[in-house]
């Protein structure tokens, strides 16, 4: 039995020699790698770099999206709440004015004039701090400006709510003057038209 | 020509984005009459009234509105919906402190399209009065009033849904007397 075949053992067959030469060229010729000038090389270092200011962007994204989702969370929340309270007592909208003993201790000695508002505050800040913080920690951080921030808050509320009823009579009495001088109330006055201009 | 095709790929895309921001924040400010030129009047007026109420001071102010004491639920029903009230009022100690040039820069802002003046009464005696909406269709975006007077100027700018008629019957409520201005009432048949 010839093994030249599976070992190259023994007496090759004539065939088999011509087949073999006619393909040597074709067989594996080990050489180092060669790369084509033409292939550009500075495409390399861009991807990195495009790479790096994405992420960079990102992150300055996520940041800032962090923040203002930490500071809404902290104050626009008790403004909502605060609405669903109104000023004459707490139980519509099914708020009810059962402060937990917590509340009471923080609730400040000023805030007796609405104590439903300050309650509500109190508590809608509290939650969503608290949400906060459990997401972090796991622990529940009371935080030490909650009443500051609802003052603040009522006071430039208060602030508006006088400069919004000062803006609404003066554009009243201005409405009124000219309906009244329109309908001649002002016999020397002239409605001169009612049209566009221009 | 690869490049070249990219490039103009990201102008577009700038393009875009700068056009959409264009629009969102001309939406945004529709209605809204830039009154920061008069400033220059503070110096020369007596008396100087600034009232400046964004959307968010007005919905922060709105909630603080009682539901239960009919005229605070009467003013919060006027001012559901809208997006800031602006208010700018000069008065000074001698006519002629001022020029109507001076108030050129809100008049032109006035000539606008967007705008219709809807009433304008004047005299020489008691100044003018000029009302302007601006509306879409049926609904109303904003107001202004520019009234003037020899000693005074008042612009009010109010952005949104603005319901004439209440606005109007507001004067005198709260408790606060009449700014001198009365309601045109039915004369009464004499017996």
């Amino acid at each position: 039995m010839n093994d030249y075949l599976w070992d190259r053992s023994g007496e090759p067959d004539k065939d088999i020699q011509r087949l073999e030469e006619i393909l040597a060229p074709l067989g594996y010729q080990p050489k180092p790698l060669e790369i084509p000038a033409s292939v550009p090389a500075h495409r390399r270092r861009f991807l990195p770099a495009l790479a790096i200011a994405a992420t960079i962007t990102l992150m300055a994204l996520a940041v800032g999206l962090w923040f203002s989702l930490y500071r809404s969370r902290a104050i626009v929340p008790s403004q909502t709440n605060l609405a669903n309270v109104p000023a004459e007592n707490g139980k519509e909208n099914g708020l009810q004015s059962t402060p937990s003993p917590e509340t009471v201790r923080a609730r400040p000695t000023n805030e007796k004039t609405n104590p439903q508002l300050a309650d509500a505050g109190h508590r809608a800040t509290g939650r969503a701090l608290h949400t906060t913080s459990e997401r972090r920690s796991g622990k529940v951080i009371r935080p030490q400006h909650q009443p500051e921030a609802i003052a603040d808050t009522r006071a430039e509320a208060e602030a508006a709510k006088d400069q919004l009823m000062f803006a609404l009579r003066l554009v009243s009495s201005k409405l009124s003057l000219a309906q009244k001088r329109a309908q001649g109330g002002y016999p020397g006055n002239l409605m001169r038209n009612q049209h566009k201009v221009g | 020509m690869k490049s070249l095709s990219k490039t103009s790929l990201r102008l577009g895309l700038f393009a875009v984005f700068v056009m959409l921001g264009i629009a969102a924040n001309t939406k945004a400010q529709a209605g809204k009459i830039e009154m920061g030129q008069l400033d220059f009047l503070a110096g020369k007026a007596s008396q100087t009234v600034d009232v400046n109420i964004d959307e968010r001071l007005m919905q922060l102010t709105a909630r603080f509105l009682s539901t239960k004491d009919p005229d605070e639920a009467k003013v919060r029903e006027i001012v559901n919906g809208l997006k800031g009230i602006y208010v700018k009022s000069f008065e000074f100690e001698h006519e002629g402190d001022y020029s109507p040039a001076d108030i050129e820069s809100i008049r032109s802002q006035l000539r606008n399209p967007a705008w219709s003046r809807i009433v304008n009464v004047s005299s020489k005696k008691e100044g003018s009065v000029e009302v302007y909406l601006m509306t879409t269709g049926a609904r109303v975006d904003g107001l202004a009033v520019l009234a003037t007077d020899p000693k005074e100027v008042t612009i009010v700018n109010i952005i949104g849904p603005v319901d004439l008629e209440k606005l109007t019957q507001l004067e005198g409520q709260f408790g606060v007397p009449e700014l001198g201005i009365e309601q045109s009432k039915p004369k009464q048949k004499k017996d």
